[in-house]
């Protein structure tokens, strides 16, 4: 099969990476087989179970479904660009402070899709929450217990901003 | 995505740029914007012959305004856009809203456009439903013409719009928000994440006391196309609304028999139709306040 290669500019949790890519490559693909970052898992692979999840210029995206072409010069974060100076981010801490993590496989997806709507919105309702959490399915049910993580996670960043 | 053969994958910066590559891979060419829909058709192998892709994210056709013509808006507004727009929130516009805010998921709405989901044709979609609801219009330009048509006729059949391989659906026009003007929209689906079974777009003029001077009723999923139900307008038109009247319409509709679907029947959607309309007119009239009603 001839591969038709193309060039394109990321900016990945900070780090500009360059990276070259198959015209038809999904940010997912790029972002766990080119640059090794496993944190976005592939669930559905289908715009459904919210487990790619991550940020493109401070919006949350399905990756999966996500041309890598798309992604060309936008900043990127995944849940590998949370935490600073071996310090959790809020949001993770709270995540493990408020036991919303059973298996953990959905987990960096949720987290990115709070994170996206925490960046400009910092007092949700609940209603905002679970639309924020809309498209991310977590079968061991500790989804349950976003909410009440998010909640928590809002309060650590009020107290320590 | 599984879309092997693409050679190459264009960003065009103009829209001229854009309409000259499509008219240069005439044929071999998709437009995408959110790129939702073109994962799902290509995870299904139904992009075969497309090597280029067009990607019109920065041609310029993410704007929302207003002007003596009516409500503009780019074909690359995305949902979320549309739900985060206080514009929409009027009665008038609301079933737009609602259509847009119903759509799962949140990532979805992120990146999903209003130019796409008419571009998909596909009669379930629910903005479409909204938009035909609200007698939108849309711009279609090619190197060498435009036009403007309504979007109903835009459908034909799933994934087949009527826009031809080297034209590219630029905008779409609401009409100027009207005065005891109101609109709503409402669906069903088994899930809070999946298509509509039935969906329902309902736009109602209202002169006073509760006189119906016009209204528009459009289902999803009840025809290959939009279904712009004729009986409601020439039951409900010129009286006054009242609930022996909407009993009285509920029995008159759908006039067509509803397609067969793999996940509901012809007699499912018959039901779940005509209570849909009750309640999305009843939801419609609740935004216009008891005065006026």
């Amino acid at each position: 099969m001839k591969m038709y290669k193309k060039q394109i500019r990321l900016i990945v949790n900070g780090r500009e990476e360059i990276v070259e890519v198959n015209p038809y490559d999904s940010l997912l693909k790029v972002l766990r087989e080119y640059l090794g970052l496993t944190g976005p898992k592939r669930g559905c692979d289908y715009g459904g179970c919210g487990n790619c999840t991550v940020v493109v210029n401070g919006k949350a995206v399905y990756s999966c479904m996500y041309p890598a072409m798309k992604a060309d010069g936008k900043e990127i974060t995944t849940v590998e660009g949370l935490s600073k100076g071996g310090k959790l981010h809020p949001i993770q801490r709270a995540f493990i402070d408020a036991n919303a993590v059973q298996c953990g496989y959905c987990i960096p997806g949720a987290i990115m899709s709070i994170y996206a709507y925490t960046l400009k919105n910092q007092n949700p309702t609940d209603e905002e929450i679970n639309e924020a959490f809309s498209g991310n399915l977590c079968r061991c049910s500790a989804g349950y217990y976003w909410p009440k993580a998010t909640k928590l996670a809002l309060k650590y960043m009020k107290e320590n901003p | 995505m599984v879309q092997y053969d693409l050679k190459d994958y264009f960003k065009p910066k103009a829209l001229d740029e854009a309409l000259k590559l499509l008219h240069d891979y005439k044929g071999s060419a998709k437009i995408i914007a959110g790129g939702t829909l073109i994962h799902e058709l290509s995870e299904r192998n139904l992009l075969e012959g497309i090597e280029y892709y067009v990607d019109i994210e920065n041609v310029g056709l993410n704007y929302i305004k207003t002007d003596e013509d009516g409500l503009h808006l780019g074909a690359a507004v995305t949902f979320n856009d549309i739900v985060n727009s206080p514009v929409f929130r009027q009665p008038s516009y609301y079933a737009l809203y609602l259509a847009a805010k119903g759509v799962s998921s949140y990532q979805i709405k992120n990146v999903a456009t209003i130019g796409g989901s008419i571009c998909s044709s596909i009669s379930f979609l629910d903005v479409p439903i909204a938009l035909v609801a609200l007698n939108a219009k849309a711009k279609i330009v090619s190197l060498n013409k435009e036009r403007i048509e309504n979007v109903e006729n835009l459908f034909s059949n799933m994934f087949t719009p009527n826009i031809a391989e080297d034209e590219i659906l630029t905008e779409i026009i609401l009409p100027l928000q009207e005065e005891k003007t109101t609109s709503y929209h409402m669906k069903i689906g088994e899930k809070t994440f999946s298509y509509a079974l039935v969906n329902v777009g309902v736009k109602v003029k209202l002169e006073g006391n509760g006189l119906i001077n016009d209204i528009r009723a459009v289902f999803g999923n009840i025809q290959p196309t939009p279904f712009v139900e004729s009986n409601v307008e020439k039951l409900m038109k010129g009286k006054f609304i009242s609930d022996e009247l909407i009993n009285e319409v509920m029995n008159e509709i759908p006039s067509v028999e509803p397609i067969e679907s793999i996940k509901a029947s012809p007699w499912y959607k018959r039901k779940v139709s005509k209570v849909l309309f009750r309640d999305a007119l009843k939801g419609a009239l609740n935004l216009l306040g008891d005065e006026n009603v």
